[in-house]
């Protein structure tokens, strides 16, 4: 459930929230200020009835009632009047000198009694007769308080002679207690009063309270009205419509709040471009992603059928790129990339489609051609590479290319999916016919991949249950004597009296999941014809390719043990060739039996080194005693100066890691010295000794002439 | 003659002084410049005369030195000051005076235990019954008939009194009825009676004759009385010093010539008395300086 849900159905809001907070505060202050009131008010109230206390039996005692005037109606009813006006004083008696009351005035509503003073009461305001404004209060009966004085007269003595004195200070006089006074005085009934006070001012100012609350709650509401009203601009974000328009406020915060979602909403368009564009356009070379290509495709598809036109879509895969990228770092690799995307836009019209489909696979996607001028224009983009080479730097890159091209005819048939999938198969087919060509997709030629595939299945089946694989040697020999004691073997397939090369087999192998049983097979007849071989020259040694397919199960170390042992066979005998991916490690269970098999005594060579995913960084990392150098690097040795630097430095640095190189396709005499010069331990190649069979080829090693055809080594 | 009065009067002033010595802290004065001329036969010595003060004041100085120019005989002059009343007494009885003089009222309290001597006071008001004195105060005719004069507007006067002041209240009343005023008058048993008295009079009256009564009054009530009656517009004699400071309107009293004389008179005529006094000293907010146009 949205928080905005809950809010809803939880019946919060921030006005009410607002007021309830300011009611509590107020409610709090309130009962405080009450309080405090309450408190000030009786302390003040009660001090000043003190006074007037003080005050009233003061006056009572000048009144005197019978104590020192004569008992006279007016003077009672001088005192009914005195005490009318005063209703706090309940009641008033006189006593006289022994204590004997001789006058009671109660309130007429007044029906309580009230004990009279005792005669310590008496005594002690006999004792503070002496000062005339002293007095007792007693508040025991709170409210009601008493208090009492005594009525006394005061005379001259006639010693101190009044009648000649020049000042009253010299007077002696004598005091002389006539009688006392008491009052009783109802201080409730001034609680009773200030509270009803209290209680009155109370509901009023809790009505004013209630009365300012509502219409604080209409201020507020007002004031939190824009607030709520970008509730809907917000709402449209949130579902991802930027097109909003935010209500404006006259009021300042509102407006901050307005200009900041406004702020937001652009920096989120641009994102939401920048992202959009991320996402559909490869950074690199700013052209179509895959992603976005399978839209563009549509789009143009759906176009093109629109207005009964058709197109064709050129799959293309640049050759051999990697040895760019990991030799010169990706630097390098994504100015060649740049370059080539320049290149293929500068090939096409403006409206054709042009696309990076994964790291050096590009597609275009071009309208109105024929099947032919597509292959003319795959054909012109190809030579254009190989005369006019890529610069990075003062490096140059002659990067070949092999291009699948497939119709989009018109009715539409095929999907932008089935037309990417056919031009794949297609440049598939060009590169598996020797790279740098062109190929046409047809419908025959996708049932023949199928009928292919479905029959390389059967094919190897019966390969590995007939013994149907033929193992070839192709010398390895030392740089440093130029002694050839070291043999890679390779695998072929005799079918119908000729040989198939692996790049015939191997994929449909590793497909079907028959790879480890093809390495399985290489390995025992290998071991069995090197023991064979081993019969004459002791030294001899087999390089031995191995597949990641063959370290699934874990069995590896423990077959190739089980092989040696069999054959009688040291493990120094033997250097198992592993690709790049193997040797680093990323498969997982690799790793052990490598370690295994080197405790075993095996040794290890990296194969194809530069094509993967190495770096010149791996090289320490290896757990290998070889490093094979691609022959890609060789080829061209003699003229490509950026290959030589990449063998001389791998050279330099397998020799500082103390791991021994291996140069293949050595195929002049040119190239066996440079790689010579340049420290490299082997040469393989056409110039050293072409592939043959065992164990007459080994024999005659010097036989260098075998086959013409390019290699392609399994894995 | 001269010299020759003025041997003698030393002559005199010698033997009173050899005389007086005995007494306790007698002052002997010599009467001068009021004494008979001499003759040529001596007449036989005189008996001194006492003055007994009630206290060291400047007005009973002033009263002593008038007394002593005009007495013809020796006199003693003590003060009840420092003394024990039973010293007084024995000095008194000591000296056998022809009459002794009681100024003020403690000092005749002290005095009048005294047997067989003749015993005259002077500056007591309302002295007890059967004693021989100066009136205190001037006649209350002469005091009405001057304050008729100052505020003829003032014709209710009130008075106030314990039962002992009724002879004074009396004569007040006489003295009242002569000028044709009316005097309201009440009589009361204590100071706050009297307080109260007074506040229900004021409505009645127009001036107030303020008794000097101790056994009523005490001081609070005194400023009290005075502090009304003020308020109130009310005109108030008193016969008090003290009193007339407190904000009195007239101040009646006696001049000490007149009461000097007066004193002699009564030694002299041992039949009388008493002597009223024939002037008047005043004093009024309104003109301070003492009036003494009598």
């Amino acid at each position: 459930m949205k928080a905005a849900d809950q809010s809803a159905e939880s019946g919060r809001t921030l006005v009410r929230e607002v007021l309830f907070a300011q009611l509590a505060f107020a409610a709090v202050v309130g009962f405080i200020a009450l309080g405090c009131v309450w408190w000030v008010a009786n302390w003040v109230v009660r001090d000043n009835l003190d006074d007037w206390a003080a005050r009233w039996i003061g006056e009572m005692e000048s009144l005197g009632a019978g104590l020192y005037v004569e008992h006279t109606n007016q003077r009672f009813l001088e005192l009914e009047n005195y005490l009318a006006r005063f209703p706090e004083i309940l009641y008033v008696r006189y006593y006289d000198a022994d204590g004997d009351i001789i006058y009671v005035e109660h309130r007429e509503d007044d029906e309580r009694t009230y004990p009279a003073l005792t005669p310590n009461d008496l005594g002690l305001l006999a004792q503070a007769a002496d000062d005339t404004e002293s007095h007792l209060m007693d508040a025991r009966q709170d409210p009601i308080v008493r208090i009492s004085q005594a009525v006394v007269t005061e005379t001259i003595a006639m010693a101190t002679d009044l009648f000649n004195a020049e000042s009253l200070d010299e007077l002696e006089t004598t005091i002389s207690i006539v009688g006392y006074v008491e009052l009783g005085l109802d201080y409730g009934r001034y609680d009773r009063n200030m509270l009803g006070s209290i209680a009155t001012g109370s509901a009023f100012v809790i009505l004013a309270f209630l009365a300012l609350t509502l219409a604080g709650r209409i201020a507020l509401r007002r004031a939190v009205q824009p607030l709520v009203n970008i509730q809907k601009p917000l709402n449209q974000i949130a579902e991802g419509n930027l097109d909003i328009e935010v209500p404006h406020s006259p009021h300042y915060e509102i407006a901050a709040l307005g200009r900041a979602l406004e702020t937001a909403v652009a920096r989120i368009r641009e994102r939401d471009q920048h992202l959009r564009r991320l996402a559909n356009f490869d950074t690199l070379t700013g052209l179509p992603n895959r992603h976005h290509l399978s839209e563009l495709l549509e789009e143009r598809l759906t176009k093109i059928a629109s207005e009964k036109r058709s197109g064709a879509l050129l799959f293309l895969d640049l050759d051999q790129f990697k040895y760019v990228n990991d030799s010169f770092g990706h630097e390098a690799g994504d100015a060649v990339l740049t370059q080539i995307a320049e290149r293929l836009r500068q090939t096409v019209r403006k409206g054709d489609l042009i696309a990076r489909y994964s790291g050096d696979e590009f597609i275009m996607f071009i309208s109105d051609v024929s099947a032919e001028r597509a292959d003319g224009i795959a054909r012109k983009l190809m030579q254009d590479l190989r005369e006019y080479p890529l610069a990075w730097g003062d490096l140059s890159f002659n990067v070949s290319c092999s291009v699948g091209i497939t119709m989009a005819p018109y009715p539409r048939v095929y999907t932008p999916e089935e037309l990417i999938s056919q031009a794949d198969l297609a440049c598939r087919q060009a590169k598996s016919r020797g790279r740098n060509r062109t190929a046409l997709f047809t419908e025959d030629a996708e049932l023949d991949s199928i009928r292919n595939d479905l029959g390389w299945h059967q094919r190897l089946e019966q390969a590995l249950k007939h013994d149907e694989f033929v193992l070839h040697y192709q010398p390895i020999m030392s740089l440093a004597d130029d002694g050839t004691t070291h043999f890679e073997v390779l695998v072929r397939l005799e079918e119908d009296g000729e040989l198939r090369y692996p790049e015939a087999f191997l994929s449909a192998a590793v497909r079907f999941g028959l790879m480890q049983e093809v390495d399985h097979w290489v390995i025992a007849k290998a071991l069995s014809e090197l023991s064979d071989v081993r019969q004459q020259q002791p030294d001899i040694r087999f390089s031995i390719n191995v597949t990641g397919s063959s370290f699934a199960d874990g069995t590896l170390a423990t077959f190739i043990a089980e092989q040696l042992a069999l054959n009688d066979l040291p493990a120094s005998a033997i250097v198992l060739e592993i690709t790049e991916q193997v040797a680093i490690g990323s498969i997982s269970d690799a790793v052990p039996q490598i370690l295994k098999l080197i405790e075993l005594g095996c040794e290890f060579a990296v194969d194809d080194f530069g094509t993967g995913y190495s770096s010149l960084s791996y090289l320490k990392r290896l757990p290998v005693q070889y490093i094979k150098i691609d022959g890609a690097f060789i080829q061209r040795l003699t003229v490509n100066r950026a290959d030589q630097t990449i063998v001389r430095a791998i050279a330099d640095i397998a020799r500082i890691m103390g791991k021994r190189t291996i140069a293949e396709f050595v195929g002049d005499a040119e190239t066996l010295q440079l790689i010579r010069e340049m420290g490299i331990d082997f040469a393989q190649g056409y110039h050293v000794g072409k592939p043959g069979p065992v164990p007459g080829h080994i024999a005659s090693s010097e036989d260098r002439v075998v086959r013409i055809r390019p290699r392609r080594k399994r894995g | 003659m001269l010299p020759v009065r003025a041997i003698l009067l030393l002559v005199a002033v010698a033997i009173v002084i050899m005389v007086g010595g005995c007494a306790g802290t007698p002052m002997s004065v010599e009467p001068t410049a009021e004494s008979p001329p001499a003759k040529a036969q001596p007449k036989p010595r005189p008996q001194p005369v006492a003055v007994v003060v009630s206290r060291d004041l400047a007005s009973y100085g002033d009263l002593t030195d008038e007394l002593a120019t005009r007495l013809d005989r020796p006199y003693q002059l003590f003060t009840l000051k420092g003394q024990t009343p039973a010293a007084i007494q024995r000095s008194v009885t000591a000296l056998r005076p022809s009459s002794v003089v009681a100024v003020g009222r403690p000092a005749l309290e002290v005095t009048s235990s005294i047997a067989d001597i003749d015993l005259i006071h002077a500056q007591v008001f309302n002295p007890p019954p059967n004693h021989r004195g100066v009136d205190a105060m001037p006649p209350f005719e002469m005091q009405l008939r001057y304050w008729n004069q100052m505020a003829p507007h003032v014709q209710r006067i009130g008075v106030l009194g314990s039962v002992d002041m009724r002879g004074v209240i009396a004569d007040l009343q006489g003295a009242a009825e002569s000028l044709d005023m009316q005097l309201v008058r009440h009589e009361v048993t204590s100071d706050k009676e009297a307080l109260v008295a007074f506040r229900r009079m004021v409505p009645q009256i127009d001036g107030f004759v303020f008794l000097p009564d101790p056994s009523v009054l005490s001081p609070d009530v005194i400023r009290r009385i005075i502090s009304h009656g003020s308020r109130n517009g009310r005109q108030i004699v008193v016969y008090s010093p003290a009193m007339y400071q407190l904000g009195a309107s007239l101040y009646v009293g006696a001049k000490d010539r007149d009461v000097a004389a007066q004193i002699v008179r009564l030694i002299e005529n041992p039949d009388l008395q008493t002597s009223p006094l024939t002037e008047m000293l005043t004093r009024t907010r309104d003109r301070l300086a003492a009036n003494e146009s009598r």
